[in-house]
């Protein structure tokens, strides 16, 4: 069958060589005002020290830093937080926004309630959620869950409420039951929806995360970042940025590819 | 006629009322309907647009419930959608992330039909409509014409006792409407599956039907009911002949008289 080749185009990767003007730019800025003193080392490292510091946060083979070496330990910290935050947002959001989605009377319910939450900033409820979780691991999960849940929650709404009603219709007539039509069409058909909110909401698990962190846990990549600050290292501050940068599109990725995963083992029926 | 029906359909005086949010009271959109499709014929309903058509399309499908009469299919009455009853609608409404193959198949599994005969029916039914070779395809890369095919074979595989068809050509070239119809003759030939046509096009019913009722502008009531008298197989010579010209000319009148 032909089918492979239309439905697989490759993607060809351009470098849009115009996309680098500005990095180029400001990297030869970065560069010279570093390396003639303009401005201290201590408020901006250089670019090759930064680099060198990157390496060794990872490697621990110069031991510029106290923190040499401990890469791994922080960002597993951090992405186990992150992975509970938004497992137990992922959950929560799915079902009650699916739920929502398709019965008026749990949109009724759920709904003004939602929204009412949903008019504060995430970031509000830190010295709150300090209170009564403490300081660490419990404040961070609770702020990453609450952020991501809205995402997930409202996105799963609208992907289940705007299900066309002629593929339910084309279901029942083709014998599905209340429980085949949810998993054979509903959900296939809200999946695009579900996948932008999960998308979101783990974006925000990142955001959440070095919140959470930065109150004073003893690991994470915030907690690297807010130490670093205090002792003056300014040079591992941006370097943690660029990881968690990095931490941020590679969970990215990897949720995206267990969901393609999902999709092709079941021929795009998902059960 | 009226002696042999017990199994196919009888609508018997079904009114349908919908309240309307915009105007003061009700939208009648059905008037005491009555009539009758017997086990193996081909019916055709036609009517001026907006009349009611695809209503009373979907209250014999089961996607629409009614206040008053009854609508009854070998013998039991209609009050959800179901595999016995087939739907093709106007477009093809494949699921878009299902193969070609898996359309087809779709209703086949919701049946617990085995893996075998499940392979064997969705070929079988492709062959039929002119597929074969398109099980990978995703809907999205066939044309309309292509998709209603599919459709066509999606709807046949469940062997339903009745098919419903809703304007299922409407949306198609002038070309590939006339290639369609010959297929569903075809088709209605080899299988004698009881069909309910609904459409606008009333050459399209007299080339099709063994009986055709016309419906009057809304709220519908059926002003008409008449046998088809042309011989089957019909060809495509037939819509040149007199008579089907004729015919189409006093139904064409009938129709337009209603505004």
């Amino acid at each position: 069958m032909k089918t492979k080749s239309i439905s697989r185009n490759k993607k060809v990767r351009k470098i849009d060589f115009y996309g680098l003007i500005i990095p180029a730019f400001i990297l030869t800025i970065w560069y010279l005002v570093t390396a003639n003193g303009t401005v201290a080392p201590y408020l901006l490292p250089s670019p090759e020290r930064l680099g060198r510091v990157a390496i060794d946060f990872a490697l621990g083979n110069w031991q510029f830093t106290p923190y040499a070496g401990s890469l791994l330990e922080h960002a597993a910290a951090s992405s186990l937080r992150v992975m509970r935050g938004f497992l137990l947002a992922a959950c929560l959001g799915l079902s009650l926004g699916l739920l929502s989605g398709r019965f008026q009377i749990m949109k009724r319910i759920f709904d003004p309630t939602v929204n009412l939450i949903r008019a504060i900033p995430g970031i509000g409820w830190l010295p709150l959620a300090m209170v009564w979780f403490g300081v660490g691991e419990k404040t961070t999960l609770f702020l990453i869950s609450l952020a991501a849940f809205f995402p997930i929650f409202i996105n799963a709404v609208q992907g289940a409420a705007n299900v066309p009603p002629l593929y339910l219709r084309a279901g029942m007539m083709l014998g599905a039951n209340r429980l085949t039509l949810f998993t054979t069409v509903i959900l296939p058909a809200a999946l695009p929806s579900l996948v932008a909110g999960l998308r979101l909401g783990l974006g925000i698990s990142w955001a959440y995360v070095v919140l959470g962190e930065l109150t004073g846990v003893n690991s994470g990549l915030g907690a690297v970042m807010m130490d670093a600050r205090m002792l003056g290292h300014v040079d591992i501050v941006m370097v943690t940025m660029i990881y968690i940068a990095i931490l941020g599109w590679l969970s990215d990725r990897i949720l995206l590819g267990i969901l393609r995963l999902c999709r092709l083992s079941r021929n795009g029926e998902i059960k | 006629m009226t002696e042999k029906i017990d199994s196919g359909l009888i609508m018997d005086q079904v009114t349908l009322k919908f309240s309307s949010p915009d105007e003061e009271g009700e939208l009648e959109v059905l008037d005491k309907v009555s009539l009758k499709v017997a086990e193996g014929e081909f019916v055709g309903i036609v009517g001026p647009s907006g009349c009611g058509k695809t209503t009373l399309l979907n209250i014999v499908a089961g996607f629409q419930s009614i206040q008053e009469g009854s609508v009854v299919h070998n013998g039991l009455p209609i009050s959800k959608p179901s595999p016995e009853r087939a739907v093709v609608f106007q477009s093809a409404v494949l699921f878009p992330w299902l193969s070609v193959y898996d359309n087809v198949a779709y209703g086949l599994k919701r049946a617990k039909v085995s893996k075998k005969m499940i392979k064997s029916t969705v070929r079988e039914h492709l062959q039929m409509v002119g597929m074969a070779g398109f099980e990978n395809y995703t809907p999205g890369q066939l044309s309309g014409g292509m998709q209603q095919r599919v459709a066509f074979a999606r709807a046949l595989a469940l062997k339903p006792r009745m098919l419903l068809l809703d304007e299922p050509f409407a949306s198609l070239d002038a070309q590939t409407r006339v290639i369609m119809q010959e297929l569903l003759q075809d088709i209605h030939r080899e299988y004698q599956t009881t069909t309910l046509l609904v459409t606008h096009d009333v050459e399209e019913a007299l080339f099709l039907a063994d009986k055709i009722y016309v419906l009057s502008k809304r709220p519908a009531r059926v002003i008409e009911e008449f046998d088809v008298p042309f011989a089957r197989p019909r060809g495509l010579t037939l819509r040149g002949e007199a008579g089907f010209a004729e015919l189409k000319a006093a139904l064409l009148k009938k129709i337009r008289e209603q505004f």
